[in-house]
């Protein structure tokens, strides 16, 4: 195996392992007080608390189970390519909530790892678009690359795949 | 680096993106069904919130009223508040009303003065009220209404949450009066939020915040 393609996959494999253990995390937070991520959806003021309620009680469920599993599904590398895409799905939702925020000019906690921070503190700020954007290219990379070294699609970067199956869940 | 469409798994990233997206949502739909049915489900306003067994809800004093009725004598409304003090003073007014049908009891909202009202009927010690901070603790431990307990809104999330009320000795009747920094701070209402689904049936939120509290030079724990 070449060089480039040896660092390629050490690459990727180190990616996959720290979103994926960022998602793992984040989402565990939040499952583990679902309320409390419920309140922070609240917090954005993109649904009626009255009237949609239960959609926003549903999502605060939805959200952080999503999480857990493609953030484990890319730790251990099954389906990373597939996992990535829905971790990139994840993360351009909040960035959008972000966005919304930030445009209304609001003063809104993220909520994004429960009450804790990674990186960032305070109230929704540039630095969370930035960490986001970090975070989306890499898993838009592992989309797109696949899950390198030790991952179950088992392509060496560089190399066509023989299964076209292979990622097939 | 090999891409999706060189790899020829393009159906097979689709149907493993499906996959693992119904997987989640199957999994979180059973998880927020067995949540919602259990003894504490989520709740997101105050109208949804029942109140549970625990409380008694007999025969309690509007504390609220005093506090929006001094509002709305001293002050012309607050800009920026979720709510004015005439709203707060009629909320007032329906809240007596209700404690005497037994339909709904002890809310409501004040401003600055009718906060600085129910803090001077504390330290009187005519009846047991309390004041909650309900920031995050950091900013309580910058400082705070004096005499005020720390009770962030994510605390009461917790399974264990309300062991610090118990703790404390606060009881279900006793008037709360929450505050977080003001403007359009939404800690205060969350903390109601759970404490009437607890069963807390007499909750004052000051809308007027520890910002404006300090501005006014009322009584705080800071500069010792």
């Amino acid at each position: 195996m070449h060089a480039p393609a040896i660092a390629g996959n050490s690459v990727l494999l180190l990616l996959r392992l720290v979103l994926g253990g960022l998602f793992v995390f984040a989402g565990s937070l939040k499952i583990a007080d679902p309320q409390a991520f419920a309140f922070a959806i609240k917090g954005y003021d993109l649904l009626d608390p009255v009237g949609q309620g239960g959609l926003m009680a549903w999502l605060a469920f939805a959200l952080p189970w999503t999480e857990v599993i493609s953030g484990a599904l890319l730790v251990v590398g099954a389906r990373p390519r597939a996992a990535a895409t829905v971790v990139a799905g994840l993360l351009a939702v909040f960035t959008g909530g972000y966005v919304s925020v930030l445009a209304r000019g609001m003063s809104v906690e993220c909520g994004c790892f429960g009450s804790s921070e990674f990186l960032c503190s305070g109230p929704i700020a540039a630095c969370h678009l930035v960490r986001n954007g970090v975070m989306l290219a890499a898993a838009v990379l592992l989309a797109v690359g696949g899950g390198g070294y030790l991952a179950m699609d088992a392509k060496p970067a560089g190399e066509p795949a023989e299964d076209p199956e292979d990622d097939v869940m | 680096m090999a891409t999706a469409a060189e790899s020829g798994g393009g159906l097979g990233w689709l149907a493993g993106t499906a996959g693992i997206v119904l997987a989640a949502l199957a999994l979180a739909t059973g998880h927020w069904l067995a949540v919602q049915q259990g003894d504490r489900p989520i709740v997101l306003s105050r109208e949804a919130a029942p109140p549970a067994a625990g409380g008694d809800t007999s025969e309690e004093p509007p504390g609220a009223a005093v506090g929006a009725a001094i509002d709305a004598g001293s002050e012309s409304g607050r800009s920026g508040s979720s709510i004015s003090n005439s709203a707060g003073l009629a909320d007032a007014m329906i809240d007596a009303g209700d404690a005497q049908s037994g339909v709904k009891t002890g809310e409501g909202y004040v401003g600055l003065a009718g906060g600085r009202a129910l803090f001077d009927e504390m330290l009187t010690g005519a009846r047991p009220i309390w004041f909650f901070d309900t920031r995050p603790t950091e900013r309580y431990d910058e400082g705070a209404i004096q005499f005020a307990e720390s009770m962030p809104a994510t605390r009461l999330s917790r399974r264990d949450g309300f062991g610090y009320l118990d703790a404390l000795g606060v009881g279900f009747d006793d008037p709360l009066v929450l505050y977080c920094t003001g403007g359009d701070c939404s800690d205060s209402e969350n903390a109601a939020i759970l404490l009437e689904q607890r069963g807390y049936t007499n909750i004052t939120i000051m809308t007027a915040g520890y910002r404006d509290w300090r501005e006014a030079g009322f009584p705080t724990t800071e500069g010792g």
